[in-house]
């Protein structure tokens, strides 16, 4: 059977390969079926369209030179378009959308050399064709992808130039009134606290923008494991979280052995970053809870918030700040004082603790965060872009 | 009175230093809801509203005052980061008097707008 029909008569077997495959990548492990194919059969279908169309000999040499002015199957480009577009929403960085189209170019031509072991001189016209699609396709997916990122980073940009022109404002306010207050020493001194609360909340913004872009790079968040005490760690956050919002009812439950090796500083920022989008994004009708408990080798730290729940739909990128629930025309808001990392670095922190952030949300139930961590907490050295087990299947 | 919501507390209440200083008297709030409430007691002669708010957005707000019969002749100003095309037609097709842009105004030209929308010469006080 030729190569083209072949992929059309067994899109289904293919499909299942390459959904084992794209579970196995980081961003794909908790996705559904649907969400795991979604364009695949598309791109497979206009492959085979694409292989099956007459071509000449300029136009194929054209093609494998990658030319921009290559002739293109618009269903193909349709597909990888939409197809890129969705991994990055869904968390895929771009390396595994890369290593996706390699996972779908070794599932086909394995179901089909098994399919017909003994090779025919067809053949070698089938796999050059199948390649310049694949090739074609994967092409147009990176640049797809790209151009997304390049806009979600430049709406990035314009949220974090906002949020620093509040604390910005008050310090310039503080400078303006100085010189009228300047006899009255009560005065002289709230401008000087007006200022420093500004200078500590934009600190606290270039702390969390340096520690985003550290992660981004791979070099991975530099943690510092000690003998801790979470319980404690815990009722300070739940104290201190009480006090700055007295109108918000909490609840504070700890249970179980809670001593482990982590980073206090850390570990803190996670938690505080969790409470605080607890307090911004839920319901102030419905208590925030925050758990503590203890499941063997391993201790829990659970968020709840009740209130409108996260559409189902954005629940895979809730923790990537440059996608998440925004558009160039209408960015999110971030609480005071935060610039929409939260969520990111509470992820990073549990991950360089090889722990790990599960998010459930529902519309009876509300809103759990749950950072799993083990009690050993060996310091990371480093976080590479790809884990080794995902090079592997590559 | 000058009535200021914003939920960036150092920004209020450094307005109101500000128009306080230049001889008005002003008042600043952090939320919806408490401005909402304070303006059943006493309506000021002008409201200094910002937009991105938790809970209850300045838009929400300012609906919610031009919707009310007893509230919506209370005049009000955005004042905000938000530089969205949308968002200022949105505030004016409400009604707000102007949008003022965080940032992009010195302040004693802010003190003295906002004095001029809330009827109160500068220096003068109410």
């Amino acid at each position: 059977m030729r190569l083209a029909e072949f992929i059309l008569a067994n899109v289904e077997p293919i499909l299942g390969e390459w959904e084992v495959f794209a579970r196995s990548i980081g961003a794909g492990e908790n996705l559904d079926q649907l969400a795991l194919r979604d364009h695949a059969g598309k791109i497979l279908e206009a492959t085979a369209r694409d292989m099956r169309s007459p071509q000449t000999a300029a136009e194929r040499a054209q093609k494998s030179k990658g030319q921009e002015n290559a002739p293109e199957s618009s269903g193909l480009d349709g597909a990888s378009d939409l197809h890129a577009i969705d991994r990055l929403s869904l968390g895929f960085d771009m390396l595994e959308v890369m290593s996706e189209y390699r996972a779908l170019r070794a599932s086909v031509l394995r179901l089909w050399h098994e399919s017909a072991p003994d090779p025919h001189e067809r053949d070698l016209d089938d796999l050059t064709r199948f390649n310049e699609s694949i090739d074609q396709s994967l092409s147009k997916a990176v640049a797809s992808y790209a151009k997304r990122v390049n806009q979600a980073r430049d709406m990035f940009l314009a949220i974090l130039s906002h949020d620093l022109r509040n604390p910005l404002g008050a310090i310039a306010m503080s400078a303006q009134l100085l010189p009228t207050v300047i006899d009255d020493k009560a005065e002289v001194l709230e401008c000087g606290r007006m200022v420093s609360r500004s200078a500590e909340v934009m600190e606290h913004m270039i702390s969390d923008l340096l520690d985003y872009t550290r992660t981004r790079l791979g070099t991975g968040m530099p943690v510092d494991p000690a003998p801790l005490d979470l319980e404690t760690l815990g009722r300070e956050l739940y104290d201190e979280f009480r006090a700055s919002h007295p109108k918000r009812k909490m609840i504070f439950q700890a249970s179980g052995d809670l001593h482990g090796q982590w980073d206090y500083d850390r570990l803190r920022q996670a938690i505080s970053n969790l409470l605080g989008n607890a307090i911004q994004h839920g319901s102030a009708e419905f208590p925030i809870r925050l758990s503590l408990g203890s499941e063997g080798s391993f201790v829990f730290i659970a968020v709840h918030n009740g209130g409108e729940p996260i559409p189902a739909g954005e629940l895979p990128r809730v923790f990537d700040p440059l996608i998440r629930g925004s558009s160039v025309d209408r960015p999110r808001k971030n609480r005071p004082g935060s610039i929409g990392l939260g969520l990111y670095i509470a992820r990073e922190v549990a991950k360089s603790h090889h722990g790990r952030i599960d998010v459930v949300s529902s519309g009876g139930e509300g809103t759990t965060f749950t950072i799993r961590l083990p009690r050993g907490g060996a310091p990371r050295v480093s976080q590479p872009i790809l884990d080794a087990e995902h090079i592997d299947t590559m | 009175m000058i009535l200021i919501v914003d939920d960036q507390k150092d920004i209020g209440t450094g307005l109101e230093r500000l128009l306080r200083y230049a001889g008005h008297e002003a008042v600043s709030v952090t939320g919806g809801a408490e401005a909402l409430a304070m303006l059943h007691v006493r309506k000021p002669a002008l409201l200094v509203l910002d937009v991105n708010m938790p809970e209850m957005d300045g838009l929400t707000v300012l609906k919610a005052i031009k919707e009310h019969d007893e509230l919506k002749d209370v005049r009000i100003a955005m004042y905000s980061t938000d530089t969205h095309a949308e968002t200022i037609t949105e505030a004016r097709r409400l009604g707000a008097v102007d949008f003022l842009v965080k940032g992009t105004i010195g302040f004693d030209k802010l003190v003295a707008r906002i004095c001029e929308l809330a009827g109160e010469p500068n220096g003068q006080a109410s």
